[in-house]
């Protein structure tokens, strides 16, 4: 929860946080080295410098990491935990429902587990599936439609085998179906970043919500174009949202480009943790403006109440929180209390306060 | 894998010049971001052994798509193979992660299917993602070129019949100059984004004769009446997604080779050096 130096209340859904083992003992191969330098590229060419970890850190944080920066610096109500495997890659996996479940176990209030599937691992695939739901009770799953599996660098949504996990899903009740595009995809030659399958795949389930996770970037128009026809695409803010520090102009252009095509029930906060923390993310955010000619151009506005329905009230939505009640039963946890010794005043957010695009007060 | 010899003489004895061979890849261009290859500094090294040229190549993250990877490093080999008494060319991928594949399949001259037996389709092989490509570049040059007329106060009427012939661009001063019935306007620092507006109408085929109507949709399809908003909203999320992309590549490549962190990575003063 964020809370204004007026005592207004802003509760936080962070949508994409991972707690991944990317360490040099759990790496397989190259790839997985050259994975986790890679994230660690993203990492330190968006944060800003007081919010640049260590290699090392970065590699494996560990749960008390994880839970400071999310609960207690970073306003955080709920997080949703984001498994991506890559076993092709790492012995134990990356970031798999296990290692993610322990977590969710220490503190069941402050997250929300999510599954995974993949549809070439067939039978077997589809049972464990229904484990996960069994013992885990899952409302969503996210999709790398890039991973490696054998001799295979990717499916499609709309490949027939997929179907048959799409409608597996909506037998389970696994509502939320949130798809991250990656560099491979058979077949290789074809553009692996292309969201039309998506867009197939979400005609076809109607039942499902489709959560495009990093606003169908690197092709954000097709995103964009799929996400006005189909009522049930979502836009996942993750990637999209550290632009407001370095390159602010472009994220008030794509945010606007959202806004305009999707509209604000739509979209969904993320932070993509540990790639970037939510703290300087969601100060940022709250004290961030759309320039005047922008907004014009577009005809849109990111006020207060669009900032709340992007920062927590739709990921809500999509997975059956109250806020009000879960604000109330978590301000009694342990972390609330620190948070509230870390914050003892409220924050300001510059709405209103003729504030630009420049950091709030609270930010170093 | 091609090996580097840093010993290798950079002066050419009865080659070609290394400086022959810049300007013969200049216009390569990285096809997601419509960018030449050497501007954005992926071209790390030429290494010239008389009729030998070696070419290394960089790419801004380990997992940059690999048929996009394929499509540079063909041109790149192509671009210096049609150099007058070029023995081979070599390309060499450093640091990617099917830089193997990739460099063995361009010095075997091999298809992208080839390269990849088993991940990639035979059936038009990478033409058809150079076309996708080759759309959205001609879409963002078109959409900024727009953007720059209305701002120079024409009006919607007349942008939807303006003609080839009433523009030409004055390459030295950066200028072009657009005839509007008696008057002439200038758009400043418009001309490089408006001759790759023209060269791509020319690759895609558009007519272009004198009498052509300018500003036409990819398959030559005219403005309706009333209608250049709805045109550039299409346009405009297809130029803010290529310059998105532009600025996070950029920056990566600048931060992995470079170190460089948030604000040397990214300078927002650049914004429209990027597409302009």
């Amino acid at each position: 929860m964020y809370r204004t130096t007026s005592g207004e209340e802003i509760f936080v859904i962070d949508s994409h946080t991972h707690l991944w083992d990317g360490s040099p003992e759990n790496q397989k191969n190259k790839y997985g080295k050259g994975w986790i330098e890679c994230f660690y590229d993203y990492h330190r060419n968006l944060s800003p410098p007081d919010y640049v970890w260590p290699l090392e850190k970065y590699q494996k944080y560990g749960v008390e990491t994880m839970v400071n920066d999310e609960f207690v610096k970073g306003y955080v109500d709920v997080a949703i935990l984001q498994p991506t495997y890559l076993k092709e890659f790492y012995i134990n996996g990356f970031n798999t429902i296990e290692q993610n479940n322990v977590v969710k176990q220490a503190y069941p209030d402050r997250f929300i587990l999510n599954g995974r599937w993949d549809p070439r691992e067939g039978e077997k695939g589809l049972e464990e599936l229904r484990r996960q739901k069994a013992e885990y009770n899952i409302q969503g799953v996210k999709l790398y439609t890039a991973e490696w599996y054998g001799n295979s660098k990717g499916y499609k949504l709309s490949d027939p085998e997929a179907y048959r996990f799409l409608e597996e899903s909506v037998k389970l009740d696994i509502r939320n179906i949130h798809v991250h595009k990656g560099p491979t995809i058979f077949p290789l030659n074809k553009d692996a970043f292309d969201v039309a399958d998506i867009d197939d795949a979400a005609t076809q389930f109607t039942e499902l919500n489709f959560i495009v996770e990093h606003v169908g970037l690197p092709r954000l128009e097709d995103f964009c174009w799929i996400a006005t026809q189909e009522s049930n695409v979502y836009a996942g803010l993750s990637v999209a949202m550290p632009f407001i520090y370095p390159r602010p102009h472009y994220f008030a252009e794509i945010m606007a480009n959202l806004l305009y095509w999707i509209g604000p029930d739509k979209i969904l906060f993320g932070s993509d943790y540990a790639i970037w923390e939510p703290k300087w993310l969601i100060e940022r955010f709250l004290s961030f403006e759309l320039p005047e000619d922008i907004q014009r151009e577009f005809n849109v506005k990111l006020d207060m109440e669009t900032k709340r329905k992007i920062l927590g009230l739709n990921a809500a939505r999509l997975y059956d929180v109250t806020p009000e009640e879960r604000m109330r039963k978590l301000q009694k946890d342990d972390f609330s209390q620190r948070a509230r010794e870390l914050y003892p005043v409220g924050l300001g957010t510059g709405a209103g306060s003729g504030a630009t695009m420049a950091p709030t007060s609270v930010d170093v | 894998m091609v090996s580097i010899d840093p010993r290798a003489t950079e002066t050419p004895v009865n080659g070609v010049s290394v400086e022959q061979v810049y300007a013969a890849i200049a216009d390569v261009l990285d096809p997601e971001l419509d960018e030449p290859l050497v501007k954005l500094g992926f071209v790390g090294q030429v290494i010239v052994r008389e009729r030998d040229v070696t070419l290394v190549f960089k790419l801004p993250t380990y997992w940059c798509a690999p048929n996009f990877a394929y499509l540079m490093a063909s041109d790149l080999r192509n671009c210096v193979q049609a150099l007058p008494g070029i023995e081979a060319v070599h390309v060499v991928l450093l640091n990617h992660f099917a830089e193997d594949e990739i460099n063995e399949g361009i010095d075997q001259e091999q298809a992208f299917f080839e390269a990849f037996p088993g991940e990639a389709e035979e059936d038009g092989d990478l033409e058809e993602l150079r076309r996708t490509f080759l759309r959205k570049g001609f879409l963002m040059r078109q959409d900024a070129l727009i953007r720059q007329l209305l701002k120079a106060g024409l009006d919607e009427s007349t942008l939807r019949t303006l003609q080839v012939s009433d523009i030409t661009i004055d390459e030295e001063m950066g200028l072009v100059l657009v005839t509007v019935g008696e008057q002439v306007v200038t758009l400043r620092g418009a001309a490089k984004n408006t001759q790759l507006y023209l060269q791509k109408r020319r690759i895609l085929g558009l007519p272009q004769e004198g009498a052509a109507v300018l500003i036409t949709d990819e398959r030559g399809g005219l403005i309706a009446e009333g209608g250049v908003q709805e045109f550039l909203r299409r346009s405009r999320s297809v130029r803010l997604n290529i310059m998105f992309n532009t600025s996070l590549c950029k920056g990566l490549f600048l931060t992995r080779y470079k170190d460089a962190g948030a604000s040397e990575a990214h300078r927002e003063a650049d914004i429209e050096g990027d597409i302009l």
